[in-house]
Protein backbone atom coordinates (compact mmCIF):
# COMPACT_ATOMS: atom_id res chain seq x y z
CA UNK A 1 0.00 0.00 0.00
CA UNK A 2 1.40 3.57 -0.84
CA UNK A 3 1.34 6.32 1.93
CA UNK A 4 0.92 8.96 -0.79
CA UNK A 5 -1.78 11.20 1.40
CA UNK A 6 -0.04 14.46 0.37
CA UNK A 7 -1.86 17.36 1.22
CA UNK A 8 -3.93 19.55 -1.52
CA UNK A 9 -1.36 22.11 -2.26
CA UNK A 10 -2.80 25.76 -1.81
CA UNK A 11 -2.12 26.37 -6.02
CA UNK A 12 -4.28 23.71 -6.58
CA UNK A 13 -6.94 24.46 -3.98
CA UNK A 14 -7.27 27.77 -5.00
CA UNK A 15 -7.15 26.77 -8.70
CA UNK A 16 -9.96 24.84 -8.02
CA UNK A 17 -12.19 27.70 -6.25
CA UNK A 18 -11.03 29.68 -9.72
CA UNK A 19 -12.33 27.58 -12.06
CA UNK A 20 -15.43 27.01 -9.75
CA UNK A 21 -16.04 31.16 -9.71
CA UNK A 22 -15.71 31.21 -13.58
CA UNK A 23 -18.09 28.35 -14.49
CA UNK A 24 -20.52 29.62 -11.90
CA UNK A 25 -20.31 33.20 -13.43
CA UNK A 26 -20.96 31.91 -17.03
CA UNK A 27 -23.65 29.80 -15.62
CA UNK A 28 -24.90 32.56 -14.05
CA UNK A 29 -24.69 35.04 -17.60
CA UNK A 30 -27.06 32.05 -19.70
CA UNK A 31 -29.15 31.55 -17.54
CA UNK A 32 -29.94 35.23 -16.32
CA UNK A 33 -28.70 37.27 -19.22
CA UNK A 34 -31.81 36.52 -21.73
CA UNK A 35 -34.02 37.54 -18.99
CA UNK A 36 -32.36 40.30 -18.41
CA UNK A 37 -32.27 41.22 -21.86
CA UNK A 38 -36.18 41.10 -22.41
CA UNK A 39 -37.20 42.89 -18.99
CA UNK A 40 -35.05 45.99 -20.37
CA UNK A 41 -36.07 45.87 -23.96
CA UNK A 42 -39.93 46.03 -22.77
CA UNK A 43 -39.16 49.37 -20.89
CA UNK A 44 -37.00 50.95 -23.44
CA UNK A 45 -39.12 53.81 -25.47
CA UNK A 46 -40.64 52.37 -28.94
CA UNK A 47 -37.98 54.17 -30.61
CA UNK A 48 -35.23 52.54 -29.17
CA UNK A 49 -36.01 49.03 -29.16
CA UNK A 50 -34.75 48.06 -32.34
CA UNK A 51 -31.58 49.91 -32.30
CA UNK A 52 -28.43 49.39 -33.58
CA UNK A 53 -25.89 48.79 -31.80
CA UNK A 54 -28.14 48.01 -28.38
CA UNK A 55 -27.27 49.40 -25.24
CA UNK A 56 -27.11 46.77 -22.30
CA UNK A 57 -27.37 49.44 -19.68
CA UNK A 58 -29.35 52.35 -20.15
CA UNK A 59 -31.86 54.83 -17.64
CA UNK A 60 -33.84 55.85 -20.57
CA UNK A 61 -36.22 53.73 -19.68
CA UNK A 62 -39.92 54.01 -19.74
CA UNK A 63 -43.73 51.95 -18.90
CA UNK A 64 -44.62 53.06 -23.02
CA UNK A 65 -44.61 49.20 -24.20
CA UNK A 66 -47.02 48.49 -21.08
CA UNK A 67 -49.22 51.70 -21.40
CA UNK A 68 -49.64 50.44 -25.13
CA UNK A 69 -50.19 47.09 -23.95
CA UNK A 70 -52.84 47.44 -21.73
CA UNK A 71 -55.24 50.26 -23.57
CA UNK A 72 -54.60 49.01 -27.04
CA UNK A 73 -54.58 45.15 -26.87
CA UNK A 74 -57.14 42.81 -25.23
CA UNK A 75 -53.67 41.73 -22.86
CA UNK A 76 -55.91 43.00 -19.48
CA UNK A 77 -58.59 40.37 -20.66
CA UNK A 78 -56.02 37.66 -20.97
CA UNK A 79 -54.56 38.94 -17.52
CA UNK A 80 -58.03 38.58 -15.84
CA UNK A 81 -59.05 35.13 -17.57
CA UNK A 82 -55.40 33.65 -16.27
CA UNK A 83 -55.63 34.98 -13.15
CA UNK A 84 -59.03 33.29 -12.31
CA UNK A 85 -57.70 30.13 -13.93
CA UNK A 86 -54.93 30.04 -11.84
CA UNK A 87 -56.48 31.39 -8.78
CA UNK A 88 -59.55 28.17 -9.27
CA UNK A 89 -56.71 25.42 -9.85
CA UNK A 90 -54.91 26.31 -6.76
CA UNK A 91 -57.85 26.22 -4.83
CA UNK A 92 -59.61 23.12 -6.61
CA UNK A 93 -55.87 21.00 -6.76
CA UNK A 94 -54.96 21.81 -3.07
CA UNK A 95 -57.90 20.88 -1.41
CA UNK A 96 -58.12 17.62 -3.38
CA UNK A 97 -55.04 17.34 -2.46
CA UNK A 98 -55.35 18.03 1.10
CA UNK A 99 -57.77 15.69 1.28
CA UNK A 100 -56.31 12.94 -0.57
CA UNK A 101 -53.12 12.86 1.32
CA UNK A 102 -54.53 12.84 5.12
CA UNK A 103 -56.95 9.90 3.79
CA UNK A 104 -54.24 7.79 2.56
CA UNK A 105 -51.30 8.68 5.08
CA UNK A 106 -54.32 8.08 8.36
CA UNK A 107 -56.07 5.16 6.43
CA UNK A 108 -55.34 1.89 5.98
CA UNK A 109 -56.95 2.18 2.20
CA UNK A 110 -56.84 -0.94 0.13
CA UNK A 111 -55.12 -0.87 -3.35
CA UNK A 112 -52.94 2.05 -2.17
CA UNK A 113 -50.21 1.27 -3.90
CA UNK A 114 -51.70 0.77 -6.95
CA UNK A 115 -53.15 4.62 -6.35
CA UNK A 116 -49.48 5.63 -6.21
CA UNK A 117 -48.53 4.17 -9.12
CA UNK A 118 -51.34 5.75 -11.43
CA UNK A 119 -50.56 9.18 -9.89
CA UNK A 120 -46.89 8.91 -10.81
CA UNK A 121 -48.35 7.77 -14.49
CA UNK A 122 -50.46 10.31 -14.79
CA UNK A 123 -47.85 12.80 -13.91
CA UNK A 124 -45.38 11.98 -16.74
CA UNK A 125 -48.83 12.27 -19.35
CA UNK A 126 -48.10 15.09 -21.65
CA UNK A 127 -50.21 18.07 -22.09
CA UNK A 128 -50.91 17.07 -25.51
CA UNK A 129 -52.11 13.85 -25.00
CA UNK A 130 -54.80 14.97 -22.85
CA UNK A 131 -55.89 17.88 -25.46
CA UNK A 132 -57.63 15.83 -27.76
CA UNK A 133 -60.30 14.05 -25.82
CA UNK A 134 -61.14 17.15 -23.72
CA UNK A 135 -61.72 18.89 -26.91
CA UNK A 136 -64.04 16.33 -27.96
CA UNK A 137 -65.70 15.88 -24.34
CA UNK A 138 -65.87 19.50 -23.20
CA UNK A 139 -67.11 20.10 -26.19
CA UNK A 140 -69.88 17.52 -25.86
CA UNK A 141 -71.12 18.45 -22.80
CA UNK A 142 -70.68 22.22 -23.47
CA UNK A 143 -67.54 23.33 -20.84
CA UNK A 144 -65.69 24.16 -23.94
CA UNK A 145 -64.63 27.77 -23.75
CA UNK A 146 -65.24 28.10 -20.05
CA UNK A 147 -63.19 28.37 -16.84
CA UNK A 148 -64.34 25.29 -15.46
CA UNK A 149 -62.84 23.19 -18.48
CA UNK A 150 -59.64 25.37 -18.41
CA UNK A 151 -59.17 24.49 -14.35
CA UNK A 152 -60.62 20.81 -14.88
CA UNK A 153 -57.50 20.61 -17.80
CA UNK A 154 -55.32 22.31 -16.00
CA UNK A 155 -55.86 20.01 -12.65
CA UNK A 156 -55.24 17.27 -14.92
CA UNK A 157 -51.88 18.50 -14.65
CA UNK A 158 -51.50 19.68 -11.15
CA UNK A 159 -53.74 17.03 -9.11
CA UNK A 160 -51.23 13.82 -9.34
CA UNK A 161 -48.27 15.28 -8.26
CA UNK A 162 -49.68 17.36 -5.34
CA UNK A 163 -51.98 14.42 -4.58
CA UNK A 164 -48.27 12.97 -4.18
CA UNK A 165 -46.20 16.02 -2.24
CA UNK A 166 -49.19 15.82 0.68
CA UNK A 167 -49.07 12.17 0.66
CA UNK A 168 -45.55 12.62 1.69
CA UNK A 169 -46.07 15.78 3.95
CA UNK A 170 -49.20 14.29 5.66
CA UNK A 171 -46.29 11.29 6.77
CA UNK A 172 -44.03 13.52 8.84
CA UNK A 173 -46.91 14.73 11.09
CA UNK A 174 -46.75 12.26 14.20
CA UNK A 175 -50.43 10.81 14.52
CA UNK A 176 -49.84 11.36 18.75
CA UNK A 177 -50.08 14.83 18.14
CA UNK A 178 -53.91 14.09 16.82
CA UNK A 179 -54.70 10.88 19.07
CA UNK A 180 -54.04 13.12 22.53
CA UNK A 181 -56.69 16.09 20.95
CA UNK A 182 -59.15 12.59 20.33
CA UNK A 183 -58.74 11.97 23.53
CA UNK A 184 -59.59 15.87 24.84
CA UNK A 185 -63.03 14.63 22.83
CA UNK A 186 -61.80 16.48 19.51
CA UNK A 187 -63.39 15.21 15.93
CA UNK A 188 -61.46 13.76 13.63
CA UNK A 189 -62.18 16.36 10.94
CA UNK A 190 -61.42 19.19 13.72
CA UNK A 191 -57.91 17.46 14.40
CA UNK A 192 -57.06 17.25 10.88
CA UNK A 193 -58.19 20.95 9.93
CA UNK A 194 -56.67 22.55 13.26
CA UNK A 195 -53.39 19.57 14.10
CA UNK A 196 -52.52 18.05 10.51
CA UNK A 197 -53.14 20.87 8.28
CA UNK A 198 -50.69 23.17 10.22
CA UNK A 199 -48.40 20.24 10.94
CA UNK A 200 -48.14 20.30 6.47
CA UNK A 201 -47.85 23.82 5.50
CA UNK A 202 -44.09 23.67 4.00
CA UNK A 203 -46.31 20.85 1.35
CA UNK A 204 -49.28 23.03 1.30
CA UNK A 205 -46.71 26.17 0.15
CA UNK A 206 -44.78 23.34 -2.25
CA UNK A 207 -48.26 22.22 -3.77
CA UNK A 208 -49.71 25.92 -4.20
CA UNK A 209 -46.33 27.23 -6.17
CA UNK A 210 -46.65 24.03 -8.16
CA UNK A 211 -49.94 24.91 -9.47
CA UNK A 212 -49.45 28.26 -10.02
CA UNK A 213 -46.66 27.30 -11.94
CA UNK A 214 -48.91 24.67 -14.15
CA UNK A 215 -51.54 27.32 -14.57
CA UNK A 216 -49.14 30.04 -15.48
CA UNK A 217 -47.28 28.08 -18.00
CA UNK A 218 -49.73 26.17 -19.76
CA UNK A 219 -50.37 26.79 -23.34
CA UNK A 220 -50.98 23.38 -24.99
CA UNK A 221 -54.52 22.65 -23.36
CA UNK A 222 -55.60 26.02 -22.83
CA UNK A 223 -54.92 26.38 -26.99
CA UNK A 224 -56.98 23.27 -27.62
CA UNK A 225 -60.15 23.63 -25.64
CA UNK A 226 -60.71 27.26 -26.00
CA UNK A 227 -61.49 29.27 -29.09
CA UNK A 228 -63.37 31.96 -27.66
CA UNK A 229 -61.37 34.94 -27.81
CA UNK A 230 -62.94 36.18 -24.63
CA UNK A 231 -61.70 33.02 -22.67
CA UNK A 232 -57.87 33.46 -24.41
CA UNK A 233 -55.26 33.59 -21.48
CA UNK A 234 -51.94 35.36 -21.64
CA UNK A 235 -50.07 32.55 -23.01
CA UNK A 236 -51.95 31.68 -26.28
CA UNK A 237 -52.73 35.63 -26.78
CA UNK A 238 -48.43 36.52 -26.52
CA UNK A 239 -48.93 33.88 -29.41
CA UNK A 240 -50.64 36.11 -31.84
CA UNK A 241 -48.59 38.67 -31.35
CA UNK A 242 -45.91 36.26 -32.87
CA UNK A 243 -47.95 35.37 -36.01
CA UNK A 244 -47.79 37.54 -39.16
CA UNK A 245 -45.66 39.79 -41.26
CA UNK A 246 -44.90 42.77 -38.56
CA UNK A 247 -43.95 41.52 -35.28
CA UNK A 248 -44.60 43.64 -32.48
CA UNK A 249 -41.95 43.96 -30.23
CA UNK A 250 -43.08 46.77 -27.92
CA UNK A 251 -46.10 44.26 -27.10
CA UNK A 252 -44.63 41.52 -27.08
CA UNK A 253 -41.82 42.55 -24.64
CA UNK A 254 -43.86 43.62 -22.17
CA UNK A 255 -46.38 40.92 -22.47
CA UNK A 256 -43.40 38.29 -21.66
CA UNK A 257 -42.36 40.35 -19.19
CA UNK A 258 -45.40 40.70 -17.26
CA UNK A 259 -45.22 36.70 -17.73
CA UNK A 260 -41.68 35.93 -16.19
CA UNK A 261 -42.34 38.66 -13.43
CA UNK A 262 -44.11 36.42 -10.66
CA UNK A 263 -42.28 33.68 -11.04
CA UNK A 264 -38.71 35.32 -10.39
CA UNK A 265 -40.68 36.87 -7.15
CA UNK A 266 -41.51 33.38 -6.16
CA UNK A 267 -37.97 32.52 -7.15
CA UNK A 268 -36.34 34.70 -4.55
CA UNK A 269 -39.24 35.28 -2.15
CA UNK A 270 -40.18 31.66 -1.73
CA UNK A 271 -37.10 29.23 -3.06
CA UNK A 272 -37.13 26.81 0.24
CA UNK A 273 -40.61 25.72 -0.97
CA UNK A 274 -40.10 25.29 -4.92
CA UNK A 275 -37.44 23.20 -3.99
CA UNK A 276 -39.51 21.40 -1.00
CA UNK A 277 -41.65 20.73 -3.50
CA UNK A 278 -38.66 19.63 -6.34
CA UNK A 279 -37.29 16.96 -3.62
CA UNK A 280 -40.35 14.57 -3.52
CA UNK A 281 -38.30 11.98 -5.01
CA UNK A 282 -35.33 12.27 -2.69
CA UNK B 1 -65.35 8.75 44.02
CA UNK B 2 -61.44 9.64 44.11
CA UNK B 3 -60.38 11.52 42.12
CA UNK B 4 -58.03 9.32 40.73
CA UNK B 5 -60.79 7.24 40.05
CA UNK B 6 -62.70 9.88 38.06
CA UNK B 7 -59.65 10.55 35.52
CA UNK B 8 -59.10 6.79 35.11
CA UNK B 9 -62.79 6.20 34.13
CA UNK B 10 -62.62 9.54 31.84
CA UNK B 11 -59.69 8.01 30.36
CA UNK B 12 -61.45 5.41 30.10
CA UNK B 13 -64.33 6.26 28.51
CA UNK B 14 -62.49 8.80 26.21
CA UNK B 15 -60.93 5.46 24.65
CA UNK B 16 -63.88 3.54 23.88
CA UNK B 17 -65.10 7.04 22.29
CA UNK B 18 -61.62 7.07 20.43
CA UNK B 19 -62.15 3.37 19.21
CA UNK B 20 -65.70 4.32 18.12
CA UNK B 21 -64.56 7.20 16.20
CA UNK B 22 -61.79 5.24 14.72
CA UNK B 23 -64.32 2.75 13.77
CA UNK B 24 -66.61 6.19 12.23
CA UNK B 25 -63.37 7.37 11.12
CA UNK B 26 -63.36 4.57 8.98
CA UNK B 27 -66.03 5.99 6.84
CA UNK B 28 -64.70 9.70 7.38
CA UNK B 29 -61.13 8.33 5.49
CA UNK B 30 -63.19 7.23 2.66
CA UNK B 31 -65.28 10.31 2.41
CA UNK B 32 -62.26 12.76 2.22
CA UNK B 33 -60.80 10.29 -0.37
CA UNK B 34 -63.85 9.86 -2.63
CA UNK B 35 -64.19 13.06 -4.32
CA UNK B 36 -59.99 13.51 -5.26
CA UNK B 37 -60.14 9.68 -6.72
CA UNK B 38 -63.25 10.38 -8.81
CA UNK B 39 -62.04 13.76 -10.22
CA UNK B 40 -58.76 12.39 -10.67
CA UNK B 41 -60.57 9.31 -12.60
CA UNK B 42 -62.51 11.89 -14.57
CA UNK B 43 -59.46 14.03 -15.46
CA UNK B 44 -56.89 11.51 -16.23
CA UNK B 45 -57.85 8.23 -16.90
CA UNK B 46 -61.06 8.31 -18.64
CA UNK B 47 -59.75 11.33 -21.06
CA UNK B 48 -56.29 8.98 -21.59
CA UNK B 49 -59.17 5.94 -22.26
CA UNK B 50 -61.63 7.56 -24.46
CA UNK B 51 -58.33 8.97 -26.48
CA UNK B 52 -57.85 5.15 -27.37
CA UNK B 53 -61.66 4.93 -28.14
CA UNK B 54 -61.78 7.58 -30.37
CA UNK B 55 -58.33 6.12 -32.54
CA UNK B 56 -60.90 3.61 -33.53
CA UNK B 57 -63.25 5.98 -34.92
CA UNK B 58 -63.33 8.58 -37.82
CA UNK B 59 -63.93 11.46 -35.69
CA UNK B 60 -64.73 14.15 -38.77
CA UNK B 61 -66.44 16.23 -36.89
CA UNK B 62 -67.40 15.91 -32.72
CA UNK B 63 -70.55 13.98 -32.42
CA UNK B 64 -70.38 12.29 -35.25
CA UNK B 65 -68.19 8.96 -34.29
CA UNK B 66 -68.04 6.22 -36.57
CA UNK B 67 -66.38 3.13 -35.80
CA UNK B 68 -63.92 2.46 -38.59
CA UNK B 69 -62.00 -0.46 -36.50
CA UNK B 70 -58.03 -0.36 -36.86
CA UNK B 71 -58.07 1.89 -40.14
CA UNK B 72 -56.46 5.02 -38.38
CA UNK B 73 -53.56 2.71 -37.31
CA UNK B 74 -53.34 1.20 -40.82
CA UNK B 75 -53.46 4.28 -42.49
CA UNK B 76 -50.36 5.77 -40.32
CA UNK B 77 -48.26 2.65 -40.98
CA UNK B 78 -48.28 3.42 -45.01
CA UNK B 79 -48.26 7.74 -44.13
CA UNK B 80 -44.93 9.03 -45.12
CA UNK B 81 -45.52 12.09 -42.46
CA UNK B 82 -45.97 9.54 -39.86
CA UNK B 83 -42.81 8.16 -40.14
CA UNK B 84 -40.63 11.16 -40.90
CA UNK B 85 -42.65 12.99 -37.46
CA UNK B 86 -41.74 9.95 -35.49
CA UNK B 87 -38.46 10.01 -36.63
CA UNK B 88 -38.06 13.85 -35.51
CA UNK B 89 -39.47 13.27 -31.96
CA UNK B 90 -36.83 10.95 -31.63
CA UNK B 91 -33.75 13.12 -32.89
CA UNK B 92 -35.32 16.11 -30.95
CA UNK B 93 -35.64 13.92 -27.67
CA UNK B 94 -32.30 12.26 -27.98
CA UNK B 95 -30.53 15.91 -28.83
CA UNK B 96 -32.22 17.97 -26.43
CA UNK B 97 -31.62 15.83 -23.53
CA UNK B 98 -28.08 15.14 -24.43
CA UNK B 99 -27.77 18.87 -24.08
CA UNK B 100 -29.81 19.02 -20.72
CA UNK B 101 -28.16 16.02 -19.07
CA UNK B 102 -24.17 17.18 -20.04
CA UNK B 103 -24.67 20.66 -18.77
CA UNK B 104 -27.18 19.72 -15.64
CA UNK B 105 -24.89 17.34 -14.71
CA UNK B 106 -21.96 19.52 -14.90
CA UNK B 107 -23.84 22.72 -13.72
CA UNK B 108 -24.69 20.72 -10.76
CA UNK B 109 -21.20 19.64 -9.91
CA UNK B 110 -20.43 23.18 -10.05
CA UNK B 111 -22.92 24.67 -7.88
CA UNK B 112 -22.64 21.91 -5.60
CA UNK B 113 -18.93 23.27 -4.38
CA UNK B 114 -18.69 25.84 -1.68
CA UNK B 115 -18.16 29.76 -2.94
CA UNK B 116 -19.78 32.90 -2.14
CA UNK B 117 -22.81 33.69 -3.42
CA UNK B 118 -23.51 29.66 -4.26
CA UNK B 119 -27.08 30.51 -3.00
CA UNK B 120 -27.73 32.93 -4.89
CA UNK B 121 -26.56 31.32 -7.89
CA UNK B 122 -28.88 28.14 -7.24
CA UNK B 123 -31.68 30.91 -6.79
CA UNK B 124 -31.65 32.48 -10.02
CA UNK B 125 -30.65 28.90 -12.60
CA UNK B 126 -34.30 27.99 -10.93
CA UNK B 127 -35.59 31.74 -12.84
CA UNK B 128 -35.98 30.07 -16.80
CA UNK B 129 -37.88 26.72 -15.33
CA UNK B 130 -40.31 28.42 -13.71
CA UNK B 131 -41.24 31.26 -16.65
CA UNK B 132 -43.87 30.30 -19.08
CA UNK B 133 -42.61 28.40 -22.39
CA UNK B 134 -44.52 31.40 -24.36
CA UNK B 135 -42.01 33.90 -22.73
CA UNK B 136 -39.07 31.53 -23.52
CA UNK B 137 -40.44 31.60 -27.18
CA UNK B 138 -40.15 35.23 -27.16
CA UNK B 139 -37.30 35.93 -25.49
CA UNK B 140 -35.01 33.26 -28.01
CA UNK B 141 -37.09 35.02 -31.28
CA UNK B 142 -35.93 38.52 -29.90
CA UNK B 143 -32.18 36.95 -29.46
CA UNK B 144 -32.20 35.22 -32.34
CA UNK B 145 -34.53 37.10 -35.10
CA UNK B 146 -32.89 37.81 -38.34
CA UNK B 147 -33.18 41.77 -38.53
CA UNK B 148 -33.09 42.89 -35.20
CA UNK B 149 -31.77 40.08 -33.00
CA UNK B 150 -29.29 40.49 -30.58
CA UNK B 151 -27.37 37.47 -31.78
CA UNK B 152 -27.20 38.64 -35.30
CA UNK B 153 -25.75 42.15 -34.29
CA UNK B 154 -22.90 40.41 -32.35
CA UNK B 155 -22.20 37.86 -35.56
CA UNK B 156 -22.48 40.83 -37.83
CA UNK B 157 -19.55 42.66 -36.04
CA UNK B 158 -17.48 39.75 -35.82
CA UNK B 159 -17.61 37.91 -38.44
CA UNK B 160 -19.78 39.97 -40.58
CA UNK B 161 -22.64 37.84 -41.48
CA UNK B 162 -25.75 36.91 -40.41
CA UNK B 163 -27.62 33.34 -39.48
CA UNK B 164 -31.50 32.68 -40.32
CA UNK B 165 -31.94 30.76 -36.86
CA UNK B 166 -34.91 29.23 -37.76
CA UNK B 167 -34.28 28.57 -41.29
CA UNK B 168 -34.35 25.17 -42.44
CA UNK B 169 -30.92 24.50 -41.91
CA UNK B 170 -30.74 25.96 -38.20
CA UNK B 171 -34.49 25.78 -37.14
CA UNK B 172 -34.18 21.88 -35.42
CA UNK B 173 -30.87 23.18 -33.68
CA UNK B 174 -32.32 26.62 -32.62
CA UNK B 175 -35.14 25.21 -31.21
CA UNK B 176 -33.59 22.27 -29.11
CA UNK B 177 -30.91 24.59 -27.51
CA UNK B 178 -34.06 26.84 -26.95
CA UNK B 179 -35.99 24.27 -25.31
CA UNK B 180 -32.65 22.84 -23.16
CA UNK B 181 -32.07 26.55 -21.98
CA UNK B 182 -35.21 26.05 -20.02
CA UNK B 183 -35.15 22.24 -19.28
CA UNK B 184 -31.69 21.73 -18.18
CA UNK B 185 -32.86 23.21 -14.97
CA UNK B 186 -35.21 20.18 -14.01
CA UNK B 187 -32.12 17.96 -14.05
CA UNK B 188 -29.23 20.24 -12.27
CA UNK B 189 -32.36 20.43 -9.58
CA UNK B 190 -32.98 16.39 -8.95
CA UNK B 191 -29.15 16.15 -9.61
CA UNK B 192 -27.95 18.90 -6.81
CA UNK B 193 -30.33 17.50 -4.34
CA UNK B 194 -28.64 14.36 -4.66
CA UNK B 195 -25.06 15.47 -4.43
CA UNK B 196 -25.92 17.72 -1.69
CA UNK B 197 -27.15 14.69 0.59
CA UNK B 198 -23.99 12.63 -0.02
CA UNK B 199 -22.00 12.57 3.48
CA UNK B 200 -18.77 14.57 2.94
CA UNK B 201 -17.10 12.25 5.23
CA UNK B 202 -16.86 9.57 2.18
CA UNK B 203 -14.68 12.59 0.39
CA UNK B 204 -13.00 13.12 3.66
CA UNK B 205 -11.46 9.50 4.14
CA UNK B 206 -11.23 9.11 0.18
CA UNK B 207 -8.84 12.06 0.60
CA UNK B 208 -7.15 10.48 3.43
CA UNK B 209 -6.79 7.60 1.03
CA UNK B 210 -5.34 9.40 -1.54
CA UNK B 211 -7.99 9.45 -3.89
CA UNK B 212 -7.51 11.82 -6.45
CA UNK B 213 -10.55 14.06 -7.39
CA UNK B 214 -10.67 11.96 -10.48
CA UNK B 215 -11.16 8.53 -8.32
CA UNK B 216 -13.22 10.64 -5.71
CA UNK B 217 -15.82 11.04 -8.66
CA UNK B 218 -15.43 7.46 -9.85
CA UNK B 219 -15.71 6.15 -6.35
CA UNK B 220 -17.38 8.33 -4.31
CA UNK B 221 -20.13 10.36 -6.57
CA UNK B 222 -21.09 8.94 -9.07
CA UNK B 223 -22.47 5.67 -7.16
CA UNK B 224 -24.53 8.57 -4.86
CA UNK B 225 -26.02 9.78 -8.67
CA UNK B 226 -26.30 7.64 -11.17
CA UNK B 227 -29.80 6.27 -10.34
CA UNK B 228 -30.79 9.79 -10.40
CA UNK B 229 -29.22 10.30 -13.23
CA UNK B 230 -30.97 7.59 -14.83
CA UNK B 231 -34.51 8.85 -13.53
CA UNK B 232 -34.24 12.23 -14.68
CA UNK B 233 -32.68 10.58 -18.69
CA UNK B 234 -35.73 9.01 -18.36
CA UNK B 235 -38.56 11.21 -17.44
CA UNK B 236 -36.79 14.10 -19.62
CA UNK B 237 -36.43 11.92 -22.59
CA UNK B 238 -40.69 11.14 -21.89
CA UNK B 239 -41.50 14.58 -21.79
CA UNK B 240 -39.40 15.51 -24.85
CA UNK B 241 -40.41 13.14 -26.98
CA UNK B 242 -43.75 14.20 -26.48
CA UNK B 243 -43.45 18.47 -25.90
CA UNK B 244 -46.07 20.08 -27.88
CA UNK B 245 -45.94 23.89 -26.58
CA UNK B 246 -42.15 24.73 -27.31
CA UNK B 247 -42.10 23.41 -31.16
CA UNK B 248 -45.21 24.86 -31.80
CA UNK B 249 -44.50 28.46 -30.43
CA UNK B 250 -40.72 28.38 -32.41
CA UNK B 251 -41.99 26.70 -35.71
CA UNK B 252 -44.91 25.38 -35.89
CA UNK B 253 -42.99 22.19 -37.42
CA UNK B 254 -42.21 23.72 -39.88
CA UNK B 255 -39.72 25.12 -42.44
CA UNK B 256 -40.86 22.41 -44.67
CA UNK B 257 -42.08 19.69 -41.86
CA UNK B 258 -38.43 19.97 -40.43
CA UNK B 259 -39.14 20.12 -36.71
CA UNK B 260 -42.55 18.29 -36.80
CA UNK B 261 -42.53 15.65 -34.42
CA UNK B 262 -45.44 13.13 -33.40
CA UNK B 263 -46.87 15.83 -31.02
CA UNK B 264 -46.65 18.68 -33.75
CA UNK B 265 -48.62 16.16 -36.34
CA UNK B 266 -51.04 14.80 -34.08
CA UNK B 267 -52.37 18.54 -33.17
CA UNK B 268 -52.09 19.16 -37.27
CA UNK B 269 -54.68 16.44 -37.74
CA UNK B 270 -56.57 16.58 -35.05
CA UNK B 271 -57.68 20.60 -35.09
CA UNK B 272 -56.17 21.86 -38.71
CA UNK B 273 -57.45 18.21 -41.07
CA UNK B 274 -60.10 18.06 -38.36
CA UNK B 275 -59.02 14.46 -38.26
CA UNK B 276 -60.13 13.75 -34.32
CA UNK B 277 -59.46 10.06 -34.92
CA UNK B 278 -56.48 10.42 -36.58
CA UNK B 279 -54.78 12.63 -33.81
CA UNK B 280 -56.17 10.17 -31.26
CA UNK B 281 -54.50 7.33 -32.55
CA UNK B 282 -51.43 9.43 -33.08
CA UNK B 283 -51.35 10.06 -29.01
CA UNK B 284 -52.31 6.68 -28.72
CA UNK B 285 -49.03 5.75 -30.26
CA UNK B 286 -47.12 8.14 -27.88
CA UNK B 287 -49.42 6.65 -24.78
CA UNK B 288 -47.29 3.37 -25.32
CA UNK B 289 -44.46 5.24 -24.73
CA UNK B 290 -45.21 6.68 -22.01
CA UNK B 291 -46.51 3.28 -20.77
CA UNK B 292 -43.39 1.71 -21.54
CA UNK B 293 -41.19 4.52 -19.60
CA UNK B 294 -43.77 4.03 -16.45
CA UNK B 295 -43.15 0.39 -16.42
CA UNK B 296 -39.16 0.94 -16.58
CA UNK B 297 -39.73 3.62 -13.78
CA UNK B 298 -41.80 1.67 -11.89
CA UNK B 299 -39.96 -1.65 -11.25
CA UNK B 300 -36.54 -0.09 -11.46
CA UNK B 301 -37.59 2.83 -9.06
CA UNK B 302 -40.19 1.17 -6.65
CA UNK B 303 -40.83 5.04 -6.35
CA UNK B 304 -44.45 3.66 -4.63
CA UNK B 305 -42.23 2.83 -1.91
CA UNK B 306 -41.91 6.33 -0.79
CA UNK B 307 -45.34 7.15 0.38
CA UNK B 308 -45.80 3.60 1.67
CA UNK B 309 -45.28 3.91 5.67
Amino acid sequence: MSKKSKPVSPERYSARKLITYVLAGVTTAVFAFPVYWILLSSLKPVGRIREWPPSFITLDLTLDNYITLVTSTNFPQWFVNTTIVTVGNIFLTLSLAICAGYALTRYEIPHSKNLARGLLLAYMFPPVLLGIPYFVLFNSIGINNSYLGIVLAHASLSLPLSTWIMWQFFQTVPISWEESAWICGASRFRTMLEIAVPGVFPGIAAVAIFTFSVSWNDFTLAYMVTSDPSMTLMTVGLRDFMQGGRILWGDLTAGASILIIPPIILVFTLNKYILEGFSFRG
Amino acid sequence: MSRSETIASRIIKNLSVLSTDRKDSKLFGYALLSPPILIFIIISLFPILFAIYLSFHSGLGVLTLNHVGLENYTSLMSDGAFWSSFWIGIIFALYTVTIQMVFGVGIALVLNENFKFANLVRTIVLVPYLIPTVAVVVIWNWILDQNVGLMNYVLESTVGQTVSFFGETMAMHSLSWAASWKFTIFVVLLVLARLQSIDQQLYEAAKINGASPYRRFIDVTWPNIKSIILLVLLLRLIWMFNRFDIIWLFTEGGPFDSTTTLAVLAYERAFISLQYGTGAAITTIMFVFVLLGSIIYFVKFKPEEEVMA
